[in-house]
């Protein structure tokens, strides 16, 4: 049986869409493969050739025929001979044979023999191993940054509109011919997708603001009852959450984060998606400089503000008007300027009054309301932010979403931990999956959302 | 890292300064006197213990004892409750801790601060009385007692961070610290003469927290100073300093599970 890899997958992708396998549907096959032993390629090509993509945009009502020679226009830069051709559709009107096992036979099965000279046999393969290098090269390439992720993909997914970069993206691939393709070549296309070149997410992107190399991350239990608990149970017992129980001549540890490698860039915007105990809180505290990792390199560039839990930094005890001073203080180091602040804090909290109260005497509401106020009243370069964090009280939520989503928009880099599919679609366009403290996926949103809820990921991850 | 650390200390010290004046606000804020209690509590306690001890002693001159006592509770108080209370600090931050990427130190300079401000406090209310007693204090207090009073504020902020930091790791200290603060008192001379002791007055000489007390009381009431004596615990001062800051440093990363 054919493996599936990515080699196949780009030849797939030539045939029925002209076009070179966008990161997310490569990403997405490519873990199928992985976690359903018997995925064939003959499955998933009749699996893309039910795709809106290829019935709405390409199929159109075209004949067999015209199906086949697009076909080999895609793969070899050229129209299928008449015995071939006739043999092939044969194969569909008396034999049954679906367009996707057309392709399959085509590309597997060595037919041509029959019907082509040796000399166009080599040319053809030649044709195709140049446009799969250049489409696997567009891809590796494309991945490399969630805005050209972001550029890649169809106009719209629901109704089907293949957009324009597809369509650049297919003319490119079709005028590739025998002549060698370089990698400098499919750079110099990937830059000219953007119109602007100011906005072309290859200069945009370039600077990493967070690098990490092979980091872990373990937890000590430093506890006296972690030392009767007995080898048995960190071996022996399943655990659906948290990251793995280790024993050490110093007690039990949890590996919180384990073997992690990557590299943020400025302006990116990251899910962290996962079960509960996955690793996404570690990840965070380790990025704000609150855990330091155990193993591994860290280089990190830039400020990261994180937004965990709500706590003040004075005594519940003292005045709403305290807490302000004191984190403006922090903020600030002077008091220049804080009158504004605690006014705008006033108008926004709606504490009113009550700012001049301890702290003790406010519900719980009020609290959060008047640390979401605090925390969210100047941006960040860069912000850390855990779903726990909430915004108050119902009467407040719309307040809090309006400023929160401009306070997110305000900063350039953002991880945002949740388990709200609302939330990260709304702010984030990079999804890392988490899983027993290891990123299991790294790709496009929309593909790590469609990883997470794949019933393999449960199988693999999370019941193992 | 080390100057790092200091910058880091410079730059913020408004918000911890501010912190901790909160927390002393905090802690009086149902009071009508609100921190001259701080004062008065030890006025209290000075007049109380002077007779008592000063029969019990056979005190001849209770004006020089009232003074003896006085300045030794206040400093006494001001360095006990710096070491009893540290074993929790870390405890009493551990949201914060686990949640902002604050550096500990800043917690540290907050506590450091507010044990300075009370302090302030007590000993202000205190030596205001004592005026009354013996004006000289005053010049005793602006001319001689600077150094001392130095190496009281450095020893108030290492000792009880080196305290806390042990005590974070090996919570049995924790439980130890009162006992052995109530056995350091007992065998200070701060409710008694030094001569009381007799053959052990040796001890003293061991004794570094009775060392750091005493030249500061004897540079307020006699305006003495052995400045051999002060550089030398300045010296010892300024290496406790370094290595718990070294040391903090190197559980800093461990801090946040450690709680």
């Amino acid at each position: 049986m054919i493996k599936i890899d990515n080699t196949e997958l780009q030849k797939l992708y030539i045939a029925f869409f002209g076009r070179p396998g966008d990161p997310s549907g490569i990403n997405y096959w490519l873990s199928q493969a992985n976690s359903n032993e018997s995925l064939t390629l003959k499955k998933v090509s009749y699996e893309l050739s039910i795709q809106a993509e290829y019935l709405q945009n390409i199929l159109d009502n075209r004949s067999i025929e015209s199906q086949i020679n697009r076909f080999y226009i895609n793969l070899f830069g050229r129209k299928s001979d008449f015995n071939c051709l006739n043999y092939l559709l044969d194969m569909v009107n008396n034999k049954q044979y679906y367009i996707s096992d057309i392709l399959y036979f085509l590309l597997y099965e060595n037919h041509e023999n029959q019907f082509v000279e040796p000399d166009q046999l080599d040319k053809d393969l030649f044709v195709l191993d140049n446009k799969v290098f250049a489409a696997k090269i567009f891809t590796q390439q494309i991945n490399k940054s969630i805005s050209l992720v972001n550029l890649y993909q169809p106009d719209s997914f629901s109704p089907w509109s293949s957009g324009d970069s597809f369509m650049k993206a297919a003319k490119f691939i079709s005028n590739i011919s025998s002549k060698k393709v370089t990698v400098q070549e499919v750079n110099t296309f990937i830059n000219s997708l953007s119109d602007n070149p100011l906005n072309n997410p290859l200069n945009i992107l370039t600077q990493p603001a967070i690098e990490m190399k092979n980091i872990s991350l373990s937890i000590p239990i430093y506890c006296l009852e972690n030392r009767s608990l007995s080898k048995s149970i960190t071996e022996k017992v399943t655990n659906f959450t948290g990251g793995k129980l280790t024993e050490s001549k110093n007690g039990t540890n949890i590996v919180a984060l384990n073997n992690i490698n990557l590299t943020i860039m400025k302006g990116e915007r990251i899910a962290l998606i996962g079960h509960n105990g996955s690793g996404k809180s570690s990840f965070l505290r380790l990025i704000a400089g609150i855990y330091k990792p155990t193993n591994g390199h860290i280089m990190i560039d830039v400020d990261v503000y994180p937004m965990l839990q709500k706590t003040f930094l004075t005594s519940p005890e003292l005045t709403g008007i305290d807490a302000c001073k004191a984190h403006y203080l922090l903020k600030h180091h002077c008091l220049s300027g804080f009158d504004k602040f605690l006014n705008e804090i006033i108008d926004f909290s709606g504490l009113g009054s009550y700012i001049s109260l301890p702290i003790k005497t406010y519900s719980e509401g009020m609290s959060a309301r008047l640390i979401f106020s605090i925390l969210t009243s100047s941006p960040h370069d860069c912000l850390a932010i855990d779903e726990g964090f909430g915004t108050g009280d119902s009467d407040f939520t719309d307040r809090a979403e309006e400023r929160m989503k401009k306070f997110m928009d305000s900063a350039a880099t953002l991880f945002l931990a949740s388990h709200s599919e609302e939330l990260l679609k709304q702010f984030c366009n990079r999804g890392i999956v988490f899983s027993h403290g290891s990123i299991v996926f790294d790709g496009s949103l929309d593909a790590a959302l469609n990883y997470y809820h794949t019933h393999d990921y449960y199988n693999k991850n999370v019941n193992k | 890292m080390l100057i790092n650390n200091l910058k880091f200390a410079y730059k913020t010290r408004r918000a911890w300064w501010y912190t901790a004046t909160s927390r002393s606000r905090a802690r009086f804020a149902r009071t009508t006197l609100g921190s001259f209690w701080l004062g008065f509590s030890n006025l209290l306690s000075i007049g109380t213990l002077g007779i008592v001890y000063g029969t019990v002693f056979s005190v001849q001159d209770f004006r020089s004892y009232f003074m003896y006592l006085g300045v030794g509770l206040v400093i006494w108080n001001t360095i006990s409750s710096s070491i009893s209370n540290s074993p929790q600090l870390f405890a009493h931050n551990s949201s914060n801790i686990k949640n902002m990427n604050l550096k500990p130190l800043f917690y540290t300079f907050e506590e450091w601060s507010f044990q300075l401000q009370t302090f302030i406090q007590s000993f202000a209310l205190v030596f205001f009385v004592f005026l009354f007693l013996k004006f000289s204090l005053l010049s005793n207090f602006l001319i001689s007692s600077w150094m001392p009073l130095l190496n009281l504020f450095i020893f108030i902020y290492w000792f009880p961070l080196i305290v806390c930091l042990i005590s974070v790791r090996f919570t049995d200290i924790a439980q130890l610290v009162p006992i052995v603060l109530q056995l350091v008192f007992l065998t200070s001379p701060i409710l008694y003469r030094k001569e009381s002791l007799g053959e052990l007055a040796w001890i003293t000489n061991i004794n570094f927290i009775y060392k750091i007390l005493d030249s500061l009381r004897i540079s307020i009431l006699k305006g003495d100073v052995n400045y051999q004596d002060s550089i030398l615990i300045l010296s010892v001062n300024l290496i406790g300093l370094f290595f718990t800051l070294k040391y903090l440093d190197k559980e800093a990363k461990r801090l946040p599970f450690l709680l």
